[in-house]
């Protein structure tokens, strides 16, 4: 048994382990859905960590904004007039609370301005 | 689709019955009792008397449930807030606001949350040049990304005898339509677009001047 895991833990790829350990801990949370299962406008907390942090120029004002992703989806935080928060940097998880908007042309789930806790 | 109307002022309530009419379930915000009162009975669509700048108004109303958010109330300022507690709070798909003072025009935009704006004496302009000039070009109505323009062409016009093929239109522009002696043709490479026709493109902001430039021409001294 022991062997077994020793062996699928050498055999699988790097990245899918660490997707499945970011999944195990993001369960755990109480409160919180995965973000596949989390619909567009309908209000919810979801647990993730930052993959990419990027600003964007919204109409003249600059706006930060996060791709987080739990191992089931992602979804991108903005933060509009902001340049950077403290504490807000890729690798960083959080939880995040609020109303997503299916946006773009891959109707991405995007949430403004929305409360968060850095973990 | 399930549309609402912030604001029962003569935009309001005019908007709301047209969309009645044409079958939308229609509500329409407003905080004045007095006035809704009046207007119930004339008005067959959903009442909510409450501040449509009041976020917990709002969810009341159930904005969540909304496709379209119309902010049509006589205040630049309201109709900013509406605007942008409907985008950021409630994740409403289409945000349309209407632009009381032309000066604030430049305020409505994406970071207010307003996907189009609407400004009465913009358009009038708009209609007014397109009436008047030819060899000009005229911006007839602004889209999120794009915005529809039109030039009658003058004789003058490098474009006139060449095909829609020839002109070389940039890439992020398209010609959607050629209107001559009020006929609609629909453009295809080896249409010849001629003098006097009427030539409405889709543009960009970016790609605005290169058609400018290809159906126009440079500019003219004035006469």
């Amino acid at each position: 048994m022991v062997l077994k895991k020793l062996f699928k833990n050498l055999t699988t790829p790097v990245t899918e382990l660490d997707t499945e350990r970011l999944r195990k801990f993001c369960e755990g949370r109480p409160g919180a859905v995965t973000i596949v299962d989390l619909p567009p406008r309908v209000e919810g907390t979801v647990v993730g960590e930052i993959t990419s942090l990027r600003i964007v120029p919204r109409a003249g004002s600059p706006s930060l904004e996060a791709t987080i992703t739990d191992g089931t989806g992602s979804l991108v935080v903005v933060w509009t007039g902001r340049r950077k928060i403290a504490g807000v940097t890729p690798g960083k998880r959080l939880v995040v609370s609020g109303r997503g908007a299916a946006t773009g042309p891959k109707n991405r789930l995007l949430i403004f301005n929305p409360s968060y806790e850095l973990l | 689709m399930k549309v609402a109307i912030a604001g029962a002022g003569n935009v309001g309530v005019y908007i709301a019955g047209d969309l009645r009419d044409a079958g939308h379930d229609v509500m329409v915000i407003e905080q004045d009792p007095d006035l809704v009162a009046r207007l119930r009975s004339t008005l067959d669509v959903q009442w909510f008397i409450a501040d449509a700048c009041e976020v917990s108004s709002l969810h009341e109303a159930g904005l969540e449930s909304v496709d379209v958010v119309v902010a049509a109330t006589g205040d630049d300022e309201d109709n900013l807030v509406i605007s942008l507690l409907a985008k950021q709070e409630f994740a409403v798909p289409r945000v349309v606001a209407r632009v009381n003072h032309p000066h604030n025009q430049w305020l409505f935009n994406e970071a207010w949350g307003v996907d189009v704006s609407v400004s009465t004496p913009h358009l009038l302009t708009a209609l007014v040049e397109e009436a008047v000039s030819v060899g000009s070009l005229v911006r007839l109505l602004q889209f999120q990304d794009a915005r529809l323009v039109e030039v009658t062409l003058a004789s003058g016009s490098p474009a006139a005898g060449k095909s829609v093929a020839e002109l070389g239109v940039p890439r992020d522009a398209t010609i959607v339509a050629v209107i001559r002696e009020r006929h609609v043709i629909v453009p295809r490479g080896e249409t010849v677009v001629e003098r006097g026709d009427e030539v409405l493109v889709l543009v960009t902001p970016e790609s605005e001047d290169e058609v400018k430039a290809l159906l126009v021409g440079e500019p003219q001294p004035a006469t």
